[in-house]
């Protein structure tokens, strides 16, 4: 086990640092940030001053390796846009938001997917099913920030029921674009809970219940789902990695002040140690969540080995 | 039991899913407007806001000596007044920088956020974007333009209490050339004042009290205008402040601007509050919030829902906004200019191998298409700028006869009007006419799509250039390009032949506009010269403080860019905010300043 757990951490800081090589070239290839944050009246002189100062003068692998040391202590330098902030304090900042939109967002999307995911599976081939197979089909293919807009445009701007950006008003404010980012969740969990209520309703043990004269909603609700969630469970991991780095789109859209937005407003102006921060940031909890997994996994089913 | 709550979630959901089938689109307005213009549904503004004057309102002086400050803009002492409004939200995209010192960062970015808490010394009239009394009451300049005297108020205080003296004024100066400054005027003060404090503050002395004294190395006739921060930098920060708490201390800054300073949080607000007692004019709001939201549809929904009372939302929405009964207003003046820039056109005295390292052929290059007159009056006669004003800018824009010119400001010859059409009006048969008397039928030519902030049709206009020069038989391909890789592939380095590329400019004095397009060798950027005497002409009207050599200079400068075709202006066009008019009453702002907002201590709350 020991060597199994060793092995996986060490495949996880591979990757990362893979993804530094990445991150850093792609930032690099996006442009120089000198074009969009100097003045159009900036001399070339000026130019080189800041380039000097922020270090882009220098060689691409110096500039690699000194951005390697110094985001192992979290240093991923000073945001090139918000002058006397470093990017990693403006992304702690935001990462609360984010967490909470997406905390949020599970709630609804499990709200929304497990009751149809268990009709779809008890009512199966009836119209119910159908119902359920089409949203689910609506949540796999509309784009998460037209859905926003849509939500937005209906419920906060003509029905007047919710705000329309921002988070001032608590939590109204967390509803449409907690939808909006959780839709294309439902699909997969209602999807999953659809399969693993029929794998359970066809099992011995269920029929026992009934047998024994459990009335049916306690068949359903209290045997059937308890059973039935544990491959959903393991799969909410997963779904809050994927809802943080979701939140790109909706953050923007809906004036959210979170790690997504930031990361939109920093690539437009390739302020690239911000855009660095978020990234390293969003792939850490990805990899983090999938090693507990793993690990979890592990624990649980004893024939996983590191073979 | 538990069935019927199924059913609920069940319905609630495909709900959800029709309304978001069936929801209104921004292409259904709830109530239309009928009939109604942009210019009809202006709020309150007392002049015609559309219309540039035809003659000089009050041209940017060159030495003035004003006593009777403007009595729109300046009450001749401190007033204590009482706010009518509560907070006035205002919708805007995010600055580029976000920033509250304003050595940070560009003229726009500046102007956005520092100029509600701090005034420049100059101030701009509300109406006709004239240089006006502010901090400073009087200003002149000796002969030759290297000396600027600056007479201040003397009973303006900061923010927090402390009194606002000459003192102030070569400190903030020095600020622009910081070390970390990125600010639109850094490179100017350096060339003005000196690469380093020590220098600068050598070159910018307090006399007494209430008089600065600004020496320059370098002759400048527009040292007023650079004090006004119309699209610049030199905002009034507190030296005290700076004593006391060092750089650091400006994070929370005090001012001496008409709103104070509160709060900002990063990438979400700017907050300000109701200076009660400023020295021009104290707001009508209690409180200012400037919420910045970077999606435009939300921004308009802001506007719908009353969550904001102004915002800046894009010309392709404005009907939308039209039918929600949102008003769309126009600034004062026009605030951007239009045209396409032709490429190669250099000064001959810069031909010779390239200095640009990795380019063979850069600047002047002999036999370029473009360097014929006829080629250029081509190109101008074979667009269509009516239907480009009419279809892109829903016609709000204004005739443009020559780039960098306006007839509101120094310089300008009634003459080009006069003469646009029969030099300039539409006629394919006449270009297609030209390029072959030319020489030059068919010949190729790269048409640069690329836009600025601003300008979103800029693109469009680019594919509609494409029509019109192919339609007279110019063999155009287009190339999308960002604006970014323009500027560092083609005009910094001088390999703009061959190419035609939009760009917007910005209301402003004409030799500053001529410097960036048309001044020949290290000091321009585009470079583009029809003729050697561009060069004299321009340095003529830059160094001197004569207000008619200046405007002399300017004027046959501009002759020279009319007569041969120089670019190919196409129309002037005001800026333009949507306000709610159920929540706001008057709103007048020039728009020649770099901010999408100015003057907001004059905004009356409707009554």
């Amino acid at each position: 086990m020991q060597r199994y757990i060793l092995m996986r951490v060490a495949q996880s800081v591979l990757t990362l640092l893979i993804l530094t090589v990445i991150v850093f070239s792609l930032a690099r290839i996006a442009g120089d940030p000198l074009d969009v944050l100097l003045p159009l009246e900036a001399t070339v002189q000026d130019a080189e001053r800041l380039r000097a100062e922020w270090g882009l003068d220098r060689p691409l692998y110096v500039q690699y390796f000194t951005f390697l040391g110094n985001a192992l202590t979290g240093d991923f330098g000073e945001s090139l846009r918000v002058r006397g902030r470093t990017a990693m304090s403006l992304v702690l900042e935001r990462l609360p938001n984010t967490a909470a939109l997406a905390g949020v967002a599970v709630v609804v999307a499990t709200a929304i997917a497990v009751p149809i995911g268990v009709l779809s599976a008890v009512k199966k081939d009836t119209p119910f099913d159908y119902v359920g197979k089409a949203i689910a089909l609506f949540g796999q293919s509309l784009p998460a920030f037209w859905l926003g807009l849509m939500l937005m445009w209906v419920f906060a701007a003509q029905l007047g029921w919710f705000p329309v950006s921002g988070k001032e008003q608590g939590v109204l404010s967390y509803i449409l674009p907690a939808i909006a980012i959780g839709w294309f969740q439902v699909a997969a969990l209602m999807r999953l809970v659809r399969s693993s209520m029929l794998d359970v309703l066809d099992s011995e043990y269920v029929k026992l219940a009934r047998i024994k004269g459990v009335v049916e909603w306690k068949v359903i609700w209290k045997h059937c789902l308890r059973n039935a969630a544990i491959a959903p469970f393991t799969y909410f991991a997963l779904i809050i990695g994927s809802l943080m780095v979701g939140s790109v789109s909706i953050e923007f859209v809906f004036a959210w002040p979170g790690v997504g937005r930031l990361a939109v407003d920093a690539a437009n102006t390739k302020d690239f140690p911000v855009v660095q921060a978020v990234v390293i940031t969003f792939c850490m909890v990805y990899i983090v969540a999938n090693l507990l997994v793993d690990i979890a996994y592990a624990y649980v089913d004893p024939r996983i080995r590191f073979d | 039991m538990v069935k019927p709550t199924i059913i609920t979630v069940m319905v609630a959901a495909l709900l959800l899913a029709i309304g978001i089938a069936c929801g209104g689109t921004t292409d259904e307005p709830s109530a239309p407007a009928s009939g109604q213009t942009t210019e009809q549904q202006q709020t309150g503004s007392a002049p015609a806001a559309t219309e540039a004057p035809a003659q000089p309102a009050t041209p940017i002086p060159t030495v003035i000596a004003t006593a009777t400050p403007s009595p729109t803009n300046t009450p001749s002492a401190a007033q204590e007044t009482a706010a009518l409004g509560g907070r006035l939200r205002i919708a805007t995209i995010p600055p580029v920088q976000q920033l509250v010192g304003s050595w940070l960062g560009t003229t726009t970015s500046a102007n956005t956020q520092v100029r509600p808490f701090t005034d420049p010394l100059v101030h701009t009239d509300r109406f006709d974007g004239s240089l006006v009394p502010g901090l400073a009451t009087e200003w002149e300049a000796n002969e030759d333009g290297t000396q600027w005297t600056f007479h201040l108020r003397d009973d303006v205080n900061f923010h927090d209490g402390t009194p606002f003296t000459a003192n102030d004024v070569p400190h903030s100066a020095s600020l622009i050339i910081r070390e970390d400054a990125i600010a639109t005027d850094t490179g100017l003060f350096r060339g003005l004042f000196g690469d380093d404090e020590a220098e600068l503050l050598s070159n910018i002395v307090a006399l007494d009290d209430s008089t600065v004294q600004f020496n320059l190395k370098t002759p400048n006739s527009l040292m007023d205008f650079f004090a006004g921060a119309q699209q610049g930098n030199l905002f009034m920060y507190s030296k005290a402040q700076y004593d006391d708490g060092g750089i650091e201390a400006y994070e929370n800054p005090t001012g001496v601007g008409p709103w104070q300073f509160v709060e900002r949080t990063i990438d979400v607000n700017l907050l300000y509050s109701r200076n009660a007692d400023h020295y021009r004019r104290s707001p009508f709001f209690e409180e200012m919030e400037y919420v910045l939201i970077p999606e435009e549809t939300t921004r308009l929904a802001q506007l719908t829902t009353g969550q904001v009372q102004i915002g800046e939302i894009s010309r392709e929405l404005h009907t939308d906004a039209q039918g929600q009964n949102l008003a769309v207003l126009q600034s004062e003046l026009p605030s951007i200019q239009v045209a396409f820039i032709i490429g190669g056109v250099y000064n001959p005295e810069e031909a010779g191998p390239c200095k640009q390292e990795g380019f063979e052929d850069c600047f002047y290059q002999e036999g370029d298409p473009h360097l014929n007159p006829m080629v250029r009056e081509a190109i101008n006669r074979a667009i269509n700028r009516e239907e480009i004003n009419t279809e892109l800018f829903g016609g709000i824009g204004r005739q443009h006869t020559v780039w960098g010119y306006h007839p509101a400001l120094p310089g300008y010859n009634p003459r080009w009007t006069e003469e646009f059409d029969e030099k300039y009006g539409y006629d394919p048969d006449r270009a297609r006419q030209l390029l072959e008397e030319s020489g030059y039928a068919g010949y190729d030519l790269t048409l640069l799509l690329t836009e600025l902030p601003g300008v979103p049709e800029m693109i469009p206009m680019g594919e509609a250039a494409f029509s019109y020069l192919s339609a007279v038989g110019i063999n155009v391909t287009t190339q999308p390009i960002k604006w970014s890789d323009y500027r560092a592939k083609y005009y910094r380095p001088g390999k703009t032949h061959g190419t035609l590329a939009a760009t917007r400019g910005t209301y402003r004095p004409a030799d500053i506009t001529l410097r960036f397009y048309n001044r020949s060798g290290d000091a321009g950027f585009w470079r583009t010269s029809v003729d050697p005497m561009t060069d004299v002409l321009y340095d003529k009207a830059t160094q001197s403080v004569d207000p008619e050599v200046k405007a002399k200079a300017l004027s046959d400068l501009g002759d020279l860019k009319f007569d041969l075709y120089s670019e190919v202006p196409i129309v002037w066009l005001p800026a333009q905010i949507v306000v709610n008019p159920a929540e706001i009453g008057e709103m007048a702002w020039p728009g020649n300043i770099n901010a999408s907002f100015t003057h907001t201590e004059y905004i009356t709350p409707a009554q």
